[in-house]
């Protein structure tokens, strides 16, 4: 398929366009940050002794007097050559910070990632090929249960249940603190950890996956030729699983694709209940301590992941759908 | 002041941003010249068992998790950054870490007074020489502490290049400007006498001097001496502070980001090894305090605020020991008094006393805070109540006190003058739990005398920035405190923090008086005429002094703690058993 000369193409045109879409939303995200009040040293130093000379010296020093046309562009310079500047709040470069905590984040998502699909599709196949069953019923409770708690409430829950109570699971954090360990026995302190946020993340997302399996296989297995392949005689398996879902399998498959900048993004409530050490609160704490720097390389990468994402779906599509021929 | 990041759920609010955490605890004084300093009472012994209220635990069962750890206690503290260098941090959980890893000439009693640290001060009775004797204390790498490796420490301070949250230029020290422009090489007024003593001159009589100078640790010449050039410090700001050689009593080795740092035991440590081999600081997410401390995942858990709540789970809680200890801070009503409807005293006292402020803190500490009136904290040596009002609730006083000043209701029951109506806003974060009910009851409060306000809540930045940008009506605000009690900066004319636009000069003389004391009783004297000032003038509303709650396992034995001298200092003598 990457051979084929069209593909090339195509994937080339996408990565090249993303170019002007990531300067214009850099332009608009810097200023927008900008303009909240107050800034850094406002955040850090707002109830220090400092002398008003003080605080003005110290904002000269991170160029914070210059009007936010200069600063933007002496990001930008800084950027194109790959230095995205230095966290205030950590002392340390921008891609330091992100690096030490996003991997953490990701793991937490992928693994509920996998298990979400690997459970949410099969229970949305056989729903929709036995719709108004018990089966259906019960998941369909269970996915709108699923949705509508609030995810601090399930967190709470389950950290409350399995850990406090039961005693089960580890309160917090993403590894036992002060107990030397080898390398196997870390990696399954680790996993340990990760059971009740991954629980916790899945169940949240569970639901909506399964609903959307089952909306799209409901609309692929009335088609006309799922109904030829049943009068032909095949087996109801290879019915379903060949033609309906390799069908039904479209929508899903693009679905994947727009969920890549989740698995990058930190899932904040989950995390901060968990004591586990990733990217949605220092986000939100670069935010609140308007960390300029740290807040634009993140975001930055956030939108250059959405848009690889939405390429992904599209080359997906085109994969799983050979009607499509991409232009 | 340090101060904390919080990023949580919606409220960084809260006490946490307001309360932006604790200043460091070794800043502190002794009495100048004339009065001999207080004889050199180590850490240990300066702290007694009234310096607060001990809720006992009753049974030795820790959890299992607790009882293994036979070699190591852990602390729980939240939104630790990676700041561990001494003259960079301004993070209050970090704080906790760089006490335990360097110490510093002074320390404080639990009134606040100044006793040795490290070094025995004496001051000239001109109060222009102080002379630091030091004792023999070892940096962890076995090399002893000399005069110069603080020398070390002002040579940071002083350069022109430094750029953390200190600030230099509140002691007035002999040379120190030309050694900043790189007119001299060294600081004139800071000299070496010998290796043991430590000679600092000042140009002008400062009685906070002595806090600020005595919070000065050592920086090992041997090793970092080569990374502080004047006018280019890089080198010892980038640092990497793992395995930094100090003299605390433990020595960091690793920091995972959002997780945890690790400390070891310094077997050269002055007061002796200390008898836990490893220390390690948790991250412990807001709300979880507790949590953690009944699981056993931590064994000192020092961020508890006194809710009533959080009292109960500590008395029914058999293995937990709660230590209450006042605050160093106090929450006040910051209010802006250029805006016109403010200016008038007698309106800011009707304001004042038409809030119940006993009841208020009953139902958010309990017993755990008391009404304050004015701007220091009740254990302070210099603290007085004498001569204050004590604007106790009473309604009817507000509403004569308005009348008095020219403010009458009209038709629709709005009290208005000249035309204009008495209304503003009040500026708040969301979640605190103090303005949770502060706010509604102020609304109603003066809705009765007819006054309209308004509350608007955002972040906690922003609530910051229009303080101080002084666009503020009123806010809910809380000052840390140290053992420095020259607070002008905030309540004289023009102050550096004065946001109030409050100025009454006769306030400022008495605070220049308080400065250039040199005795004891002159700067309480001098003091006591501040608080009495700042009683009857009201810059702002003085609300409440809390306690602050730290939680410890039944299996950590020796626990000391006092106000002015935090657990972080007394950590050789812990056991676990």
């Amino acid at each position: 398929m990457f051979g084929d000369y069209d593909m090339r193409q195509y994937i080339t045109r996408r990565l090249l366009l993303m170019i002007p879409i990531l300067i214009g939303v850099s332009i608009i995200v810097f200023f927008l940050i900008a303009s909240i009040p107050g800034d850094a040293i406002d955040a850090k130093f707002a109830q220090s002794h400092l002398t008003p000379q003080r605080i003005a010296q110290m904002k000269a020093m991170l160029g914070l007097n210059q009007p936010v046309w200069k600063r933007y562009f002496t990001w930008a310079g800084n950027a194109i050559q790959g230095n995205f500047g230095f966290s205030t709040q950590y002392n340390l470069p921008v891609s330091t910070v992100i690096h030490t905590f996003i991997w953490n984040s990701f793991i937490l998502a992928l693994i509920s990632f996998i298990l979400e699909m690997a459970i949410a599709i099969p229970v949305g196949v056989y729903s929709a090929t036995k719709v108004h069953s018990a089966f259906d019923i019960i998941f369909t409770i269970i996915a709108f249960a699923g949705i509508s708690l609030p995810s601090f409430f399930l967190a709470l829950l389950l950290q409350k249940g399995f850990s406090v109570d039961l005693g089960w699971m580890p309160l917090d954090g993403m590894q036992t603190i002060g107990v030397t360990m080898t390398p196997v026995q870390r990696f399954a302190d680790v996993c340990q950890h990760m059971v009740l946020p991954v629980i916790c993340l899945t169940m949240e997302g569970i639901g909506g996956t399964m609903r959307y399996v089952r909306t799209s296989m409901l609309e692929v297995v009335h088609q006309d030729y799922i109904r030829t392949a049943r009068s032909k005689g095949l087996p109801e398996r290879i019915v379903i699983y060949k033609h309906a879902l390799r069908n039904a399998a479209i929508p899903i498959v693009t679905f994947i694709g727009g969920a890549l900048p989740g698995l990058f993004s930190g899932a904040l409530i989950t995390e901060t209940v968990f004591g586990w050490p990733g990217i949605g609160k220092i986000f939100l704490a670069s935010i609140d301590q308007r960390d300029y720097m740290f807040m634009m390389g993140y975001v930055m990468l956030l939108a250059l992941l959405v848009m690889l994402g939405n390429l992904l779906s599209d080359v997906l599509y085109s994969v799983v759908d050979p009607r499509i021929r991409l232009k | 002041m340090k101060h904390k990041n919080s990023a949580k759920v919606a409220s960084l609010a809260l006490a946490a941003c307001m309360l932006l955490s604790g200043c460091n605890g070794g800043k502190a004084a002794n009495s100048a010249a004339g009065s001999a300093a207080q004889s050199g009472s180590t850490s240990s012994h300066a702290i007694s068992a009234s310096d607060g209220q001990l809720i006992a635990a009753t049974s030795n069962k820790v959890p299992a998790a607790a009882a293994t750890r036979k070699d190591t206690v852990i602390i729980g503290v939240n939104g630790m950054e990676n700041t561990f260098n001494p003259l960079y941090n301004e993070n209050s959980a970090v704080q906790y870490v760089i006490n335990a890893m360097v110490s510093s000439l002074s320390q404080n009693d639990s009134e606040g007074n100044i006793i040795d640290g490290t070094a025995h001060l004496t001051i000239s009775s001109d109060g222009l020489t102080y002379t630091y004797k030091l004792r023999d204390d070892k940096f962890s790498d076995g090399t002893p502490v000399t005069a110069n490796d603080y020398i070390n420490y002002f040579k940071v301070l002083y350069d022109k290049s430094y750029d953390g949250p200190d600030d230099p230029s509140t002691v007035p020290v002999v040379g120190k400007e030309d050694y900043t422009n790189g007119k001299t090489k060294d600081i004139a007024g800071i000299k070496a006498l010998d290796d043991k003593t430590l000679q600092i001159k000042l140009t002008k009589v400062n009685s906070s001097a002595q806090y600020q100078l005595g919070s000065s640790e050592p920086i090992s010449t041997k090793k970092y001496g080569s990374l502080i050039k004047q006018g280019d410090i890089s080198g010892f700001k980038k640092l990497s502070m793992i395995n930094y050689v100090g003299d605390g009593a433990y020595t960091l080795t690793s920091y995972k980001a959002g997780q945890a740092a690790t400390l070891k035991a310094n077997p050269n440590y002055y007061d002796g090894a200390p008898k836990i081999p490893n220390l390690i600081f948790k991250e412990v997410a807001q709300g979880s305090e507790l949590q953690a401390l009944a699981t056993g995942d931590v064994d000192v858990e020092p961020d508890i605020s006194c809710s009533p709540d959080n009292i109960q789970i500590g008395k029914t809680d058999k293995n937990i020991n709660m230590w209450i200890q006042p605050a160093l801070s106090y929450g006040f009503i910051a209010v802006n008094c250029k805006n016109p409807l403010f200016s008038d005293l007698k309106v800011r006292e009707a304001l004042l006393y038409a809030i119940d402020r006993k009841s208020l803190i009953k139902s958010v500490y309990g017993d755990y805070a008391s009404v304050l009136n004015c701007n220091q904290t009740k254990i302070s040596w210099l603290y007085t109540d004498k001569g204050q009002k004590t604007y106790d609730y009473n309604p009817e006083k507000a509403a004569s006190l308005l009348k008095e000043a020219g403010w009458t209701k009209d038709s629709k029951g709005n009290l208005t003058k000249n035309g204009k109506q008495f209304s503003f806003m009040f500026t708040a974060t969301k979640n605190n739990p103090v303005t949770d009910v502060l706010i509604p009851m102020m609304i109603n409060a003066y809705q009765k005398l007819g006054i309209k306000m308004q509350a608007e809540y955002v972040d906690g930045p922003t609530m910051f920035n229009k303080h101080q940008k002084m666009t503020y009506d009123m806010v809910f605000m809380a000052w840390m405190l140290n053992a420095d009690p020259d607070d002008s900066f905030i309540y004289k004319t023009g102050g550096a923090q004065n946001y109030s636009g409050f100025s009454n000069p006769a306030i400022d003389k008495d605070y220049q008086e308080g400065l250039s004391a040199k005795s004891k009783d002159a700067m309480k004297a001098a003091y006591t005429k501040v608080y009495q000032q700042i009683n009857k003038d009201l810059p702002c509303f003085f609300v409440y002094q809390r306690d602050d709650c730290i939680g410890f396992s039944a299996r950590l034995k020796n626990f000391k703690s006092s106000s002015y001298l935090g657990f972080e200092n007394n950590l050789q003598n812990w056991q676990v058993g």
